[in-house]
């Protein structure tokens, strides 16, 4: 395995011994077998010799082993690269971006410091999984849902941190979290909003405190190691209603959009919604269909486009909401928002199921109504040989705007032999639309993965064209998302540094993560 | 060091010389830890995305539910666990610990011939 840059062997085994020595023997790991495993499976760099991997991993227990693995990294130099749990396919996984990173693996941190069924909140570490959650409200008998992506075996910080999403209301997940416990670059431990009050009850429930709201500031970034963080959860509603919305025409993407926007703004539906070309018997995830290979008949995923040759003519479009909360309003919001869509988009059609409090039987449910409500599924597990990168543009929300945005990620999938079919549209806040494209990955096939991250680079330059920027990046694209951002001759950029800067003054931590480099990295770069 | 060599390196044959207790004690800890960290992949039933998969690879020719298998090896099994095989992502050892995969090879091979 590759060294740090500019570290002696013999530096490298002195680290090692004292990272021992911090966290215990069996918490270190050097061996290929075990480095392996923090290799990014659906990487686009792998098997090429720009695949930034590892030099060891170590798995601190408690936040006096992170500090200590910080200090060993700050007194040798070394990057490290800090990941929670989870595999965060199709976004880098634990991929670095520096060769011979010292992978910081918080999995071992996985303590569930309260769990509170009265406010719907929990404090938790950053090893705990949403399915390691779920089992322990289980276990306790809580009425409580978590929300959050399938696979459940993601972490409920990780995913908050890095702004994903979930179907349900706590979809958003980064407004989930409140309180952060962080460690700092050079050691020192705070804590963020309420958790920096001694004894607050309101950690996990109020995120803003008082001054500036830095919580923020450690969303995918790289200004410190999160430790403790406080989540809102749901409580069970008194009844929830489960519904597939259904749009038989290429064109009605543009009005199913513009009405869910209606809605959604108004209040009417308040989960995080997916959209996607309908599958019937499928329903719209993460995983509805983003690109097919170019050929076939008209009507085939890959065939001809509409009429002077635009993107695929799609049998419809669909997406599921969730209605919660008191039996009567849910019924009569169903109601207006079927004769809203009705309105809209002739043909609409619907598939719909009603559940009422108490849940004794939701472990039985399909995984689509369990994923909107929020109870961990595992529906979503990618169980593929190849895999790909998302390239995730935010999108104002308006069909007409997607409308045009197709055709252009359209034009670039076709010169790479392929055809953008939709994918998921993802809408975790009613204020923005994120339109999901993949760049494929395919096993063993370095030539064929060069293509695609050239393609994914031209996906990122026209779209930047129209003025959109990634919500979040793979970590081999970050420098290219970050560019987008290039406002006032990239001010953002330069201030994200001079927090790096001053939070990171050796640049030990996850160096070039959202395309933020420390000064040592940006004059080697330069 | 090759990946064949590095997975090699990593096997330890489960328990062939600790005794009846020694084997229960293993068994016991790979059925709990299969139960915690496989069953909601490879379990029965519904929304289990492993059998499925292994149901349509095999198609009857083998058992789709893995503790029905009778000729899982621990060389296979390693190699699944710890690299990325048949479209199933490599466990970390913060997931499942080498002490742990070990039980889990005993659990997964108590049937074999």
């Amino acid at each position: 395995m590759p060294l740090p840059a500019g570290l002696s062997q013999q530096d490298f085994d002195g680290a090692i011994a004292e990272l021992r020595e911090v966290v215990g023997e069996d918490w270190v790991f050097t061996s290929d077998a075990h480095i392996e495993t923090y290799r990014d499976p659906y990487s686009p760099l792998q098997g090429t010799d720009d695949e930034p991997i590892p030099s060891a991993a170590v798995a601190p227990h408690t936040v006096e082993h992170v500090q200590g693995v910080l200090r060993v990294a700050n007194d040798y130099g070394i990057p490290t690269w800090a990941f929670s749990t989870g595999k965060n396919f199709g976004y880098g996984g634990t991929e670095t971006r520096v060769a011979g990173s010292l992978i910081i693996d918080l999995k071992r941190m996985n303590r569930i410091l309260e769990l509170n069924e009265t406010n719907a909140t929990a404090i938790v570490e950053p090893g705990v999984s949403q399915y390691e959650l779920w089992q322990e409200i289980q276990r306790r008998g809580l009425r409580l849902w978590v929300d959050g992506p399938s696979p459940a075996y993601s972490s409920i910080v990780a995913i908050g941190l890095e702004r994903g999403v979930g179907y349900g209301l706590n979809g958003d997940r980064y407004r989930a979290l409140s309180g952060l416990e962080v460690v700092l670059p050079t050691g020192e431990v705070i804590r963020t909003g309420m958790a920096a009050v001694e004894g607050s009850g309101a950690w996990a429930q109020y995120p803003y405190g008082l001054g500036p709201h830095v919580q923020g500031m450690f969303s995918q970034s790289n200004y410190g190691i999160v430790t403790k963080v406080g989540v809102r959860l749901i409580p069970h509603p008194p009844a929830f209603r489960s519904s597939l919305v259904i749009a038989p025409n290429n064109e009605d993407i543009v009005p199913m959009i513009d009405t869910l926007r209606k809605l959604r703004l108004g209040g009417a539906i308040n989960n995080a919604v997916s959209l996607g070309p309908h599958v019937p018997g499928r329903d719209p995830w993460a995983q509805a269909p983003i690109a097919a290979p170019m050929g076939g008949p008209p009507g085939a995923p890959g065939g001809p486009g509409g009429p002077g040759g635009g993107p695929p003519r799609l049998p419809g479009w669909s997406f599921r909401l969730g209605l919660y909360g008191y039996d009567r309003v849910v019924e009569a919001n169903w109601e207006e928002i079927q004769d809203e869509f009705n309105a809209a988009i002739p043909g609409a059609n619907y598939e719909t199921e009603k559940f009422l409090a108490p849940y004794d039987d939701q472990d039985n449910w399909e995984s689509r109504h369990k994923m909107l409500a929020g109870i961990p599924s595992f529906q979503e597990t990618p169980l593929w040989n190849h895999g790909g990168a998302f390239i995730s543009m935010v999108l104002p929300f308006d069909g007409q705007a997607y409308w045009e945005f197709r055709e252009v990620y359209d034009r670039v999938y076709r010169q790479y032999g392929r055809r953008y079919i939709g994918g998921a549209l993802h809408n975790h806040s009613p204020w923005g639309l994120i339109a999901l494209g993949a760049a494929p990955v395919v096993r063993d096939d370095p030539e064929a993965n060069a293509r695609s991250m050239e393609m994914a680079r031209m996906l990122i330059e026209e779209a930047g064209k129209l003025g959109y920027g990634e919500y979040r990046a793979p970590t081999p694209f970050a420098d290219e998302a970050a560019a987008a951002y290039a406002w006032n001759d990239h001010a953002l950029m330069r201030f994200f540094e001079t927090l790096k800067d001053t939070l990171d003054p050796n640049g030990i931590l996850a160096p070039g993560k959202s395309g933020i480099w420390p000064s040592r990295y940006r004059e080697d770069r330069a | 060091m090759s990946r064949t060599t590095a997975i090699a390196s990593l096997l330890i044959l489960p328990f062939a010389y600790g005794g009846a207790a020694a084997q229960d004690s293993a068994l016991e800890l790979g059925e709990r830890i299969y139960v915690d960290k496989c069953e909601y992949c490879h379990g029965d039933g519904v929304q289990k995305g492993g059998t499925f998969m292994l149901e349509a690879r095999y198609e009857g020719e083998l058992p789709a539910l893995l503790t029905e298998r009778t000729n899982l090896t621990p060389e296979y099994i390693t190699a699944t666990l710890r690299t990325w095989t048949n479209g199933m992502a490599p466990f970390r050892p913060t997931e499942i610990s080498d002490s742990e995969l070990e039980a889990l090879v005993a659990y997964l091979t108590r049937n074999n011939e």
